[in-house]
């Protein structure tokens, strides 16, 4: 569908494949507002809205970050202790707010693999860089914000307490131990994570990472996107689990018990709630999509949200919440939540894990974070809180986001 | 059939998920940040191989299938 809004052009793209099709499209960039940071753009320069060859450039040294043995040691060795300790520590009483929870043991991981050196047993310091991620996430949304230049300004004055706060001792110690290595030193090693290695690149020319605050909001960006949207899938998991109590009650023991069946939930519950419902893009350069023709500077939304459900696709209860659904030769079950192309969702692997092979998953299978997470909280048999609704944050647009979500755990003192 | 594995270099962004997915045809160069096909990529299975392909985030494999007589 093409619409001419005054002098510009909104074309919608639906269809599965049109819109993956569109994903890979190398005229449509993600690239909305050419102004520089000091001119009011926040996110200039990320990785998330860089285009062409400085993104491909960019992504190939953070990808690093990324592959399998990466995230097996995350997945079996760091998180199932973080999680533990820290589900324990914050359901802690029969009524707890399970959003927050969510985001407080999200952080943990994703302030590793940014690259800054946090002290993980402080709840204080935990609590102060899940405020930062809550700012940086409304900027990660802001063609969707209410009162864009409300979120403009918080942005900015945000990244000065995260750069002063967090990232300048990262690094600083980062600097030492690269120069150190650099010497021979035999007893210094660089940390795996994101502000090594673009400290560790950052002369090559094609990373364009010449300005300091390119870096610290890359950082940034990475831990915002590794926080926050894991802690939304949560929330947004337990929310369709308890749309229907009996098989909600069925399924929330299954998880429990069952690892591969809480990454199939998983997976169920990003199809059906994106992140980003509908994902943007701009034409710079006349194209044309599925036989559609999109004009230079075209907005174009591809509304992932409706092709997840489509019933060619995933069945005809494609609306319905069904982990164990049977899908065709090469569809997702996540549908085209963690986008497609170039600028594919690197976090995918962490939150939702690899796509589980036919019968059981051998002892190498990576089942994601999330459904960790969920099962951890499974555990706890949570059920909904007696009169006590759950909020969406109205800040956003975005109909997947959760500000509040009060839960009652019948089992918060001893998880089954 | 033969089929010869191609990798667009200026395509590839280093995801890995075609040395994941089959490691003995596919190979990353850590250092550049790029995959690249190995010998064994044309004597492997061609249905994984499409796979693979079609995995590929950035479209950046190719095949060309060619008859071996």
């Amino acid at each position: 569908m093409t619409l001419v809004d005054g002098d510009r052009t909104i074309v919608t793209i639906a269809g599965y494949d049109a819109i993956r099709e569109a994903l890979f499209d190398p005229n449509l960039s993600r690239s909305f507002d050419e102004r520089s940071y000091a001119d009011g753009n926040i996110r200039d320069g990320v990785v998330s809205v860089s285009h062409g060859a400085v993104h491909r450039a960019r992504r190939r040294v953070e990808n690093a970050e990324f592959r399998a043995e990466r995230l097996r040691l995350y997945e079996r060795e760091l998180f199932p202790t973080v999680l533990d300790r820290l589900l324990g520590v914050l359901i802690d009483r029969e009524e707890v707010d399970v959003f927050p929870v969510g985001e407080l043991v999200s952080v943990v991981l994703a302030a590793r693999r940014a690259g800054l050196d946090i002290d993980e047993g402080s709840m204080v310091q935990l609590h102060e860089l899940v405020q930062i991620v809550d700012v940086f996430s409304q900027g990660s949304a802001i063609l969707d914000a209410r009162d864009p230049q409300a979120v403009r300004a918080l942005v900015y004055e945000t990244y000065d307490t995260f750069e002063r706060r967090f990232v300048r001792p990262a690094w600083e110690r980062r600097a030492g131990l690269i120069a150190a290595t650099e010497r021979g030193d035999p007893d210094a090693t660089v940390p795996h994570d994101i502000l090594s290695v673009l400290l560790l690149h950052r002369d090559d020319p094609g990373l364009q990472l010449g300005e300091d605050g390119r870096v610290v909001r890359e950082v940034a960006t990475y831990l915002q996107g590794g926080t926050h949207t894991s802690a939304q899938t949560l929330t947004n998991a337990i929310d369709l689990l308890f749309a229907e109590p009996d098989a909600g009650r069925e399924h929330l023991a299954r998880i429990g018990r069952d690892l591969a069946f809480a990454q199939r939930a998983v997976h169920e519950t990003v199809r059906l709630r994106p992140t980003t419902p509908r994902i943007k893009r701009r034409a710079l350069a006349d194209t044309t999509i599925a036989g559609v023709h999109v004009p230079r500077d075209a907005l174009v939304i591809l509304d992932a949200a409706t092709a997840n459900r489509d019933q060619d696709l995933f069945g005809a209860d494609a609306d319905a919440f069904l982990p164990d659904r049977t899908l065709g030769v090469g569809v997702a079950r996540w549908g085209l939540s963690f986008g497609g192309g170039p600028h594919q969702c690197p976090g995918r692997s962490v939150a939702g894990g690899f796509p589980a092979p036919d019968g059981e998953p051998d002892g190498n299978h990576l089942y994601g974070l999330v459904a960790l997470m969920l099962q951890g909280i499974a555990r706890r048999e949570p059920r909904p809180a007696p009169g006590r609704s759950p909020e969406r944050d109205t800040r956003t647009e975005r109909h997947t986001r959760w500000a509040h979500y009060p839960v009652r755990f019948e089992r918060w003192r001893d998880p089954a | 059939m033969i089929v010869d594995v191609i990798i667009d270099p200026d395509l590839c962004i280093g995801s890995g998920e075609c040395s994941r997915l089959v490691p003995e045809a596919f190979e990353l160069d850590e250092e550049a940040g790029v995959s690249h096909p190995l010998p064994a990529a044309m004597r492997t299975d061609p249905d994984r191989l499409r796979a693979v392909a079609a995995a590929c985030p950035t479209g950046a494999i190719s095949l060309v299938e060619r008859d071996d007589r």
